[in-house]
């Protein structure tokens, strides 16, 4: 799907936090979204799949709008359609096992289950074994991978992710990094990922960096 | 979201139990004292059903009451026969039913009467035929039961109105005969044994004879008795225990208890008076027990509400992760709602469940209550009240914390958590 940013802008009691953010996604491509903490990048991002009403500007999918300053009514149902979103802490139910967390996701954002697709998920990611396991069993890799496979169990063709890997080791970064890409690649996706982290550079074609609010090239 | 709202539940099993504890509890006190209540009112109208007023001889009316119409109690004393006569003479009274008690079998209480009795309390025999001649008996549904008895057979009863262990007063000189068994009625009848005025007598007048030391209340043998004997016999008088009374207009109840109450020997007792006396007494001391249980239930529903408050704070993440998968306003919203109502219910079914059960257990271990009429399965409309009242005070305790999720921005839960 297209996705296009226009004259997006937020500003939080008064200081500006987004100013003019334009940008567009073709569908399944690799954005990295990059910029120092604080920056706006979690804003940016929560505009983007409309859990945050902007103060000015839209976002459309396919020439649709989904965002915009009067209301995010649209972009409930378009994010529970198009989106698997990946949080930096906000992984996973927490009173649900793993494999549940995914039938869940499943149920909500397309109404259905299949439970193949979910076993398949879980053995990409190399946590099938962990399946049965609830939440805060689970290491920070694990979490962070099953919060991959909750987001793209749905088969989204949009994937969102902010700062996926700020609470992993090097090693397991790059791991799960390279996940996401070769799932977004596999499934079409089109993957924006926000980080501070400049180590995922290298594995995007595409990199925007965020200062004082505007995008710079 | 069943699903969901069970697993939260689950996942603080320890609250979850408590709540679910206090809410059965009163539910459970609330269940009884509704079964207790409606039962005994129930059963005290169907026994009394007919009879607008009772004469015996003096003493406490209500004694009076439960030893003529529910055959719980001794009754108070004797009186003659002239009684009986001189009101059915009167031309406000439809129907006298005379009694004459002081035996049992197997501790179920053999009645002298009438068929004035069955006509009363609208009874039919199930199987054989209504007593006729003397010594013979129509025995109640629940003793045919619980005795194995069949028309035909023959048995003797004892002295008193419960059977006593080792009693040694059986009057076996005199065996009734069983020439019929009663229809089940659901009350009081399906306990007695019916005979005719004249077979009490009959036992007693010997019994007399036989055994001196022992002091009798009521005895004159038969006229026609083989074994009547000389001894004592004028002393004996031909007496009853009550007489219940039908009157056939609405003046009878200005007269006769006034004309009865003259007479020194006699005292008469109206049932309805007398019922609702005691069930004024049996309300006052479960209204404390009500009171109390609906406090209880109070409290399960703050303890819920208390609980889920913290169930929300602590699982806002979750709440808004649910969110951004989908999950609309109403559907957390409903969640939430969810838990505290399935407390309830859980808590609710577990109560009754608990108050069912021990109101069985206690018939079996105590015949006595079985013979007040509890039933243990009947539930009755007031439980179903009850039991969405309850269902409500979740309901309601769960709605302050579903009203804070439905308000919940994810955004804002995201924005703190990263
Ligand atoms: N709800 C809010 N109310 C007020 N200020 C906020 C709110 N959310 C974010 N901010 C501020 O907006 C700015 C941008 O925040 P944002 O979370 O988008 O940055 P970020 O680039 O994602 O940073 P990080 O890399 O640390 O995650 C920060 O200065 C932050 O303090
Ligand atoms: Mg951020």
């Amino acid at each position: 799907m297209d996705i296009a940013v226009r004259d997006l802008a937020k500003a939080y009691a008064g200081r500006d936090v987004l100013s003019g953010v334009n940008f567009n996604a073709a569908p399944g491509e690799r954005l990295l979204l990059l910029g120092p903490s604080g920056s706006g990048k979690s804003t940016l991002l929560n505009c983007l799949c409309g859990l945050q009403r902007p103060d000015h500007g839209v976002v459309t999918l396919d020439g649709a709008t989904m965002v915009s300053s009067r209301s995010t009514t649209a972009a409930d149902t378009l994010r529970r359609r198009h989106f698997g979103i990946v949080f930096q802490t906000l992984r996973l139910v927490s009173a649900l096992s793993l494999r549940a967390n995914l039938t869940l996701a499943q149920k909500l954002q397309t109404g259905s289950t299949d439970k193949p697709a979910i076993d398949r998920m879980l053995d990409r990611l190399g946590i099938v074994h962990r399946a049965d396991a609830r939440p805060h069993q689970l290491s920070q890799g694990e979490a962070q991978r099953a919060a991959i496979a909750r987001a793209l169990v749905v088969r989204p063709a949009i994937l969102v992710a902010d700062e996926p890997t700020s609470a992993l080791d090097h090693g397991n970064a790059t791991r799960v990094a390279a996940l996401l890409i070769e799932l977004a690649e596999e499934t079409g996706a089109t993957l924006i990922v926000a980080t501070h982290d400049d180590r995922l550079r290298p594995h995007f074609p595409r990199t925007l960096t965020l200062q004082e609010g505007q995008l710079a090239v | 979201m069943i699903g969901l709202a069970l697993a939260y539940l689950r996942d603080r099993p320890l609250t979850t139990a408590l709540n679910l504890l206090l809410l059965a509890i009163a539910v459970a006190m609330l269940v009884l004292l509704v079964q207790v209540s409606a039962q005994a009112s129930e059963r005290f109208d169907r026994d009394a059903q007919g009879v607008d007023l009772v004469v015996g001889a003096k003493g406490s009316p209500l004694q009076l009451i439960l030893s003529s119409i529910f055959h719980v109690d001794q009754p108070t004393g004797n009186i003659p026969l002239e009684a009986r006569i001189a009101l059915e003479r009167d031309p406000s009274v439809a129907r006298v039913v005379p009694l004459a008690l002081g035996d049992n079998f197997r501790g179920y209480r053999i009645v002298g009467t009438d068929a004035g009795f069955a006509a009363l309390y609208g009874l039919t025999t199930a199987r054989g035929r209504s007593f006729d001649a003397p010594m013979e008996a129509v025995l109640g549904a629940e003793v045919a039961r619980a005795t194995g008895a069949e028309v035909g057979q023959k048995f003797i009863g004892s002295h008193g109105l419960v059977e006593e262990e080792g009693q040694e007063q059986g009057h076996d000189h005199a065996p009734f005969t069983t020439v019929g068994i009663l229809a089940p009625t659901g009350g009081v009848a399906d306990r007695l044994i019916l005979t005719s005025v004249e077979s009490v007598w009959q036992v007693h007048g010997i019994d007399e004879h036989h055994q001196t030391g022992e002091r009798h209340e009521d005895g004159e043998e038969h006229d026609h008795h083989e074994h009547k004997m000389a001894t004592g016999r004028e002393s004996l008088e031909s007496e009853l225990t009550a007489l219940l009374v039908t009157y056939r207009s609405a003046a009878g109840a200005m007269r006769v208890p006034t004309m009865i109450n003259r007479q020194s020997a006699l005292q008469a007792a109206v049932p309805a008076t007398e019922t609702a006396r005691l069930l004024d007494l049996l309300g006052a001391s479960l209204e404390g027990l009500r009171v109390f249980a609906w406090l209880l239930a109070a409290t399960g529903g703050l303890a819920i509400l208390v609980a889920l408050v913290g169930m929300v704070r602590s699982r806002e993440g979750d709440l808004a992760l649910l969110r951004v998968m989908g999950a609309s306003r109403a559907q957390v919203f409903g969640t939430v709602l969810l838990e505290g109502v399935l407390t309830a219910l859980v808590g609710t079914g577990l109560g009754w469940i608990t108050a069912h059960g021990l109101i069985m257990l206690a018939r079996a271990n105590f015949p006595a209550l079985a013979e007040l009429g509890l039933a243990a399965w009947t539930p009755l409309p007031a439980e179903a009240v009850l039991a969405a009242a309850v269902v409500g005070i979740g309901a309601l305790a769960a709605l302050i914390p579903a009203l804070a999720v439905y308000r919940l921005d994810p955004a804002r839960v995201l924005a703190r958590a990263s």
